[in-house]
């Protein structure tokens, strides 16, 4: 592994100025970049450690009944929140969903949105990678790719991001505060991660030395709460990335849909907001139909990158179950197998 | 570690699904086998009835 200077900041201020030198990465848990770095990916000259910085560490309830989260915060300590979970169900049965417990305890909430995919031909130095090596090629496009994107892709890149946690707090209109050298800014985390085009290596919308310092949700996510589910399927049960995952929730009112909220995780480079399908969901009776006819509108735009067009169909299906579990009301306790589309109860059909 | 962990969270209680899923994520995949399960919902509840004696 290539020597690398470390440096541990006490101040947000001291912490932006070190990671402005070029070749510097902000590490936080660690989770993700100390594998990249211990597999040549990524060979950072400098590492600006972010875990002491004061105040990133809170959960904040806003006046205006918002929630700001610390980057800092961990994991499991954010869906173990009792309140937040409470309001944010979906986001609470995401963060579980995914990695393993003691992944989650140290896993922080900025670095799971600034996460890696996890895309075999980019761990894979031997391979060609835009995203790694610009210019370099795409050794995924005619490799083992069932797992890759379906929306969004490009020639040059068909990566997905990995994340479960994004993928509700898009659906929700989560924003992101962002610090750099020019002050503080706010951008919706819809806008933070990028589609790869022509330029896969740019992944986000930061620039160089800033830092995400907190996430929100706003007061209106919480009319969601009553009926909000995340479903994920994996490749096995636990312990997984996404294959294909959903978020979904619902405002009901006298009976018919006032407004749906619609992610996939899994189908792209960036959490997919599915705006066409909560177009057709609002105003609608909530029934199989209306369900159908959403997942279609979300995946119409999708394309097959390789051997991988049963993500489509699988997509479809995953929306129209999400909605199914969301309109049937947020369960009391989340499951025992968060966010599996597969019964915990031994000899139930799990394709009911 | 895991198990200890678990049980003082005391997010599993006795439901043998959630001790699995709370186990899974181990370098080792024999981390949630059955006899293992078991024994971590036995240590449980010992743990609970011990408790509950030095309270008592």
């Amino acid at each position: 592994m290539k020597n690398f200077d470390y440096i541990r900041p006490t101040s947000i201020a001291d912490a932006i100025a070190a990671a402005a030198e070029p070749g510097a990465a902000y590490l936080a848990a660690g989770t993700n970049l100390l594998d990249l770095m211990k597999g040549g990916v990524t060979r950072p000259d400098r590492l600006v450690d972010v875990t002491r910085l004061p105040g990133l560490d809170r959960i904040e309830w806003l006046p205006n009944g918002g929630v700001r989260i610390g980057a800092m915060v961990r994991n499991a300590d954010l869906a173990h929140d009792v309140d937040f979970a409470r309001a944010f169900p979906a986001v609470a049965e995401a963060l579980l969903s995914g990695a393993s417990a003691q992944l989650r305890n140290a896993a922080t909430v900025g670095g799971n949105l600034l996460q890696r995919t996890r895309c075999a031909y980019f761990y894979d130095t031997a391979s060609a990678c835009n995203k790694r090596e610009p210019g370099a090629g795409c050794d995924a496009r005619d490799g083992e790719n069932r797992l890759h994107a379906v929306l969004g892709w490009s020639e040059g890149c068909i990566a997905t991001h990995p994340s479960d946690f994004c993928v509700p707090l898009v659906a929700l209109n989560a924003r992101v505060e962002i610090e750099g050298r020019h002050g503080r800014r706010e951008i919706a985390l819809e806008a933070l991660h990028r589609l790869p085009g022509d330029t896969p290596a740019r992944e986000n919308a930061l620039e160089p030395g800033e830092l995400i310092v907190a996430l929100s949700l706003p007061a209106e996510a919480r009319t969601f709460l009553a009926h909000a589910r995340y479903l994920k399927v994996r490749e096995r049960t636990s312990y997984a990335f996404a294959v294909v995952s959903a978020a979904a929730a619902l405002r009901l009112e006298d009976g018919a849909i006032r407004e749906a909220r619609l992610a996939l995780g899994g189908v792209a480079a960036k959490p997919w907001r599915a705006s066409a399908a909560e177009e057709i969901l609002a105003g609608s009776r909530p029934n199989p139909a209306t369900y159908r006819e959403a997942a279609k509108a979300a995946l119409a735009d999708a394309k097959p990158s390789g051997d991988n067009a049963f993500k489509i169909e699988l997509a479809e299906r995953i929306i129209v179950r999400a909605l199914t579990l969301a309109a049937a009301g947020t369960p009391a306790r989340i499951a025992a197998l968060p966010a599996s589309p597969f019964s915990s109860v031994s000899g139930a059909l799990h394709v009911a | 570690m895991s198990a200890l962990g678990l049980i003082e969270e005391g997010q599993a209680g006795d439901d043998p699904e959630r001790v699995r899923e709370g186990m899974s994520g181990n370098l080792c995949r024999c981390g949630a086998y059955a006899g293992i399960t078991d024994a971590v919902l036995e240590a449980t509840k010992n743990l609970a009835q011990s408790d509950q004696r030095r309270s008592a």
